[in-house]
């Protein structure tokens, strides 16, 4: 489904070139469930954001689908993310003056769905997230953990094929980190490829393969302790 | 320590230098634009300031009233009052009379037609303060023959030589003399409403005519008193009824009561409104009025934009204030160092503003019609005004950001992501609502005044006024010689010109004739009515293409039309008849033709003499005799495909035949009608002009908000971006914001422009009404350039990676 040769990202400063993402080669076939694993600062975000077509790649080829991304358009970018890729973000990212409904709705409202299936799709995802109950707040009269589970909504509402997330539980209890892995287990198993950061190997034990990400660089194994 | 905010504001205004430009330039237009417009209303307020003894001078006003209906107002009164009145009335202390004589004026090297032409008084230098470069203020108008030159005239008519003690030959309406230059006086400055450029002693005119001192009937003559103060003019306004009932004997005027009043000479030129006005008046109070109030409201869009400009930016440096004061920074201090950059541009704006003014007072004075020039800068009022303008707007533009920014609470800055508490944001929307109400206003205004302009000028006029050639009468032959060859004239006139139709009338179209008191012969005199009465021959109704609705034209060959009139339609709804038919036959008294009966031979229709600014009244046509003869204008009218050039030629050859010693002067009537609205016309390109001022310095306050406003939802643009949102989408989400503040803003302006342009409008007894479209085109062009102005500044945010703006937090 996505495919990467010899990526690499270098964030340039005045004084600092930092390579975060260094010569990597990665495949995800359709359907995969993969969890990137690797200590902080070791490119795991920058990653998923190439992978998610919101940052563009400083060198390599990177195919989404049948797509070179590197030569998409701005617009074609658009149209590729519209419907097609899900992202829960480390820092949730929610907008501050719409509600949860009003944001987890918005994916949808961008592919035209029709208001009435709108309401219907959100309320449903809501309630199986558990957050019902908060529909008509707005992001900041939510803990973390609820404002994380809004960003899991909003991801999953429009049933993307591929969803990016970005430590998923990293806010969340074991009990609301385990509904949020077992609700994206059982959409990857109604097909949608799913690519996870986490620092948790109990999440990461969800997972069809494993990834450890060392300095941009994919390594076989790490060491315990840097996890 | 200044030295310090100073530095540092330097600082501060370098590094965001396309912000400080942007804020520079939008200020000192505004300035400019306000100066400029204060400097002129109050160079026009102004007139006559310079007089010495102002508040003692006064010019005598007539009303004549018939019962309570007022039959004539005017400035001009019986030469024999001044006369009378300085001898009888001790506390009129001096006296000038001041008409005009225009005519043509010849020296040894120069002959030329000349308008201001005038006839004053011996006392006229002493009243009032126009000095002489040469001559004694005291006698230059003591002798008869007397005149004194402008400095410019003074060298148009003798060059370098020296003016006084030669002589000039004046020809005019009281006869051809020889005079001799007394003195000379330097050229009038502008803001006077006296104006001229020769002036003759008055005795020169009344020289050995007795008739002048008794002449109570003949109503031409403006007069000046000095009165010393207002106590005395009380006692003078006591003696006037008494003065008045010795003179007012002449039994025509036994039904009409006389009023004289006394109108100081500052109000001549904003406050008086006669028809004949006498002296040079092209401004109204209430233009002035308008152009104070677009003054004011343009300086409040450039200070609102300062405002808008420096709290946007600043949000940017909250997190700076916010270290800042969680270092220990005072209040106080953080306020100082942003009136220092606030009083920085605005003395940099101040200064700019001049030079600004100095580079276009030549084309804004062009604009308003007039040719003003710097001169307007040298009034110590201008001055005056911008000192405390500055001060003004260093605390009006520097107060708030100081206030907001200062009071930021360190805590909250550096811990919110937008640096803004939404409050900011509603003060922003509220300044640029305020800048939409005042565009909104300025642009409707300009479309109805536009509209209403154009309503006048392509309303059927019920007269054709086009391809028409005005030739004035000579003015240097004798009545009676010119009287005797007017008739070969004409026929000559038409012969050799291919003119279609040739006419001799007393006026025409945009020129008054006599407001006549008229009666039906079978009804009492006390029912007369004044109607506008014109001494015409049989060839000015197909000239100008009036309607006949009954009745005939004038017959050259019947004698009898010699007391023929035809009247308007107008004129038979006033004398009370309903058929235009039934007014065949009826016979008419007019005032001053007393030994005459009229009778009535055809009926036109209604047609605007002058402009669609007054009502059309009645109109009473007469063949050219009595107070009619000698006409003063020939017009010749011409087929739409003849060229006015080669007529006009033709038609100049013609008159140096038979009037060979005098000026060939002629117009086109068109041109000259449509001067009528050179007030209307100035107006609006005024309005236009600054409607465009406005919307530009709006649209920097735009900029200002719309680029804060993409700064704080950058976020919130990426973050939709991700979702899926295309750019018109993310537009819209922006645009909606001001959709808003525009609509407050309608609701805000809509009211006010009805108010003021319903008042404004009701000065037209013709008009337009003010229409759905005046709005509607303001505030759809302030919604476009709107959305332009946003489009433009967020092309760059959305051209950013989505990844960029949720990072930079
Ligand atoms: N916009 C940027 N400019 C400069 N350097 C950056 C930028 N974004 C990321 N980096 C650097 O790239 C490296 C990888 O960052 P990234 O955010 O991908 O780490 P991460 O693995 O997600 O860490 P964490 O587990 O803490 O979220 C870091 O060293 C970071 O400092
Ligand atoms: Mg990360």
């Amino acid at each position: 489904m996505i495919k990467t040769e010899n990526l690499s990202k270098v964030f340039k400063t005045t004084e600092l070139e930092t390579s975060a993402i260094d010569n990597l080669n990665l495949e995800v076939n359709a359907g995969e469930f993969i969890a990137i694993m690797g200590p902080s600062g070791c490119g795991k975000s920058t990653l998923l954001n190439i992978l998610g077509l919101l940052d563009n790649p400083t060198s390599g080829s990177y195919r989404f689908g049948n797509q070179e991304v590197s030569k998409c358009s701005e617009k074609q970018l658009t149209t590729l993310r519209k419907g097609g890729v899900g992202f829960i973000f480390q820092n949730f990212n929610l907008i501050d003056e719409l509600t949860v409904f009003e944001n987890v709705a918005l994916p949808l409202e961008y592919l035209k769905v029709p208001k009435n299936e709108r309401k219907k799709r959100v309320e449903e995802v809501l309630k199986r997230i558990g957050i019902d109950h908060r529909a008509d707040h707005f992001p900041r009269q939510l803990s973390g953990g609820q404002q994380q589970r809004v960003a899991v909504a909003r991801a999953i509402a429009f049933k993307p094929k591929f969803i990016l997330a970005d430590e998923p539980t990293g806010n969340l209890d074991s009990k609301n980190g385990k509904e949020v892995m077992d609700l994206l287990s059982e959409l990857n198993k109604e097909g949608t490829t799913i690519v996870m950061v986490t620092h948790s190997k109990r999440d990461a034990s969800y997972a069809s393969r494993n990834v450890f990400l060392y300095d941009g660089k994919i390594v076989d194994k790490l060491i315990e302790e840097e996890v | 320590m200044i030295s310090n905010y100073l530095k540092t504001s330097f600082r501060n205004l370098k590094k965001r230098l396309p912000f400080t430009l942007v804020n520079i330039i939008g200020l000192s237009i505004g300035l400019s634009c306000f100066l400029l417009l204060i400097a002129y209303t109050n160079y026009e307020e102004n007139y006559e300031d310079f007089q010495d003894n102002k508040e003692q001078l006064y010019r005598i006003v007539f009303e004549r009233f018939q019962g309570d209906e007022l039959k004539s107002s005017s400035p001009a009164v019986m030469p024999s009052l001044g006369y009378k009145i300085k001898g009888e009335i001790p506390e009129v202390k001096q006296m000038s009379r001041f008409s005009n004589g225009s005519g043509i004026v010849k020296s040894i090297r120069v002959t030329a037609e000349e308008e201001k032409i005038y006839y004053a008084d011996a006392d006229f230098f002493k009243m009032f303060s126009f000095p002489l470069e040469v001559g004694n203020p005291d006698t230059v108008l003591e002798n008869p023959n007397s005149i004194v030159l402008t400095e410019s005239s003074a060298l148009k008519y003798f060059g370098k030589e020296e003016a006084v003690g030669k002589e000039l030959e004046v020809a005019n309406e009281f006869g051809t003399a020889k005079y001799y230059v007394t003195g000379i006086v330097k050229d009038l400055p502008l803001n006077t409403s006296f104006s001229f450029d020769f002036l003759c002693s008055f005795n020169s005119i009344n020289k050995g005519k007795n008739w002048f001192v008794n002449n109570w009937m003949w109503w031409s003559f403006p007069t000046y008193v000095t009165i010393s103060n207002k106590a005395d003019l009380e006692s003078v306004k006591k003696q006037f009824p008494a003065f008045i009932k010795k003179y007012k004997t002449d039994p025509i005027e036994a039904s009409v009561t006389w009023n004289f009043s006394f109108q100081p000479i500052e109000d001549i030129h904003l406050k008086s409104d006669f028809r004949n006005e006498t002296v040079r008046r092209d401004t109204k109070a209430r233009t002035l009025n308008l152009l104070k109030i677009i003054a004011f409201l343009i300086l409040v869009i450039s200070w609102v934009n300062y405002i808008n400009l420096s709290t946007a930016s600043s949000t940017e440096r909250a997190k700076e204030i916010g270290v800042r004061k969680s270092l220990g920074a005072y209040k106080s201090q953080i306020s100082k160092q942003f009136l220092t950059e606030a009083a920085l541009v605005n003395i940099i704006a101040a200064i700019l503003s001049i030079i600004i003014i100095i580079m276009i007072i030549k084309p804004f004075s062009k604009l308003l019609g007039l040719n003003y020039s710097t001169e307007i800068l040298l009034q110590p009022t201008f001055w005056v005004y911008l000192l405390p303008i500055i001060i003004v707007g260093i605390i009006v533009s520097g107060l708030y950001p100081a206030f907001i920014l200062a009071s930021f609470k360190s805590t909250e800055v550096l811990k919110t992501k937008t640096m803004s508490t939404p409050g900011s944001v509603m003060v922003r929307k509220v300044l640029v609502g305020i800048q939409f109400v005042i565009s909104i206003i300025l642009i409707t205004c300009t479309c109805i005044m536009i509209n209403q302009n154009n309503f006048m000028k392509n309303k059927d006029l019920g007269v054709d006024i086009d391809k028409i050639i005005v030739i004035k009468k000579p003015q240097l032959l004798e009545k009676k010689v010119y009287k005797s060859q007017i008739n070969s004239f004409i026929k000559e006139l038409h012969k050799g010109t291919n003119a279609k139709y040739t006419t001799a009338s007393f006026a025409l179209p945009s020129i008054e004739s006599w407001g006549l008191a008229v009666w039906k012969s079978s009804e009492d005199p006390g029912t007369q009515k004044v109607h506008m009465v014109n001494g015409v021959d049989a060839n000015y109704i197909p000239t100008f293409g009036l309607k006949l609705l009954a009745g005939r034209n004038f017959d050259e060959n019947r004698i009898s039309d010699e007391n023929a009139v035809i009247i308007s339609r107008k004129s038979l709804k006033i004398l009370g008849i309903e058929d235009p038919n039934d007014a065949i036959n009826v016979s008419l008294n007019i005032e001053t033709f007393e030994d005459r009966l009229f009778n009535i031979i055809g009926v036109i229709d209604d047609f605007h003499h002058n402009s669609l600014k007054s009502e059309i009244g009645g109109m009473i046509l007469t063949p050219n005799t009595g107070l009619f003869s000698p006409p003063r204008y020939f017009s010749l009218k011409l087929d739409n495909n003849k060229v006015l050039k080669n007529t006009i030629g033709d038609a100049k050859s013609i008159y140096k035949q038979f009037f060979p010693e005098d000026l060939f002067e002629y117009y086109i009537l068109n041109d000259k009608y449509q001067l009528q609205y050179v007030e209307e016309d100035r107006n609006q390109n005024v309005f236009t002009v600054f409607s465009f001022l406005a919307i530009f310095l709006a649209c920097i306050g735009i900029l200002g908000l719309s680029s804060f406003i993409a700064f704080l939802k950058t976020r919130d643009i990426a973050i939709r971006k991700v979702f899926g949102a295309d750019k018109d989408i993310i537009l819209w989400v922006l645009s909606k914001e001001f959709l808003y503040v525009l609509i407050g803003a309608s609701c805000i302006a809509i009211p006010i422009v009805i108010y003021f342009m319903k008042d404004w409008l009701a000065d037209f007894p013709y008009r337009i009404e003010i229409s759905f479209w005046h709005f509607a085109i303001a505030i759809f062009s302030i919604f476009f350039i709107t959305l332009l102005v946003i489009g433009v500044n967020l092309y760059k945010s959305l051209k950013r990676k989505p990844i960029q703006s949720l990072r930079s937090e």
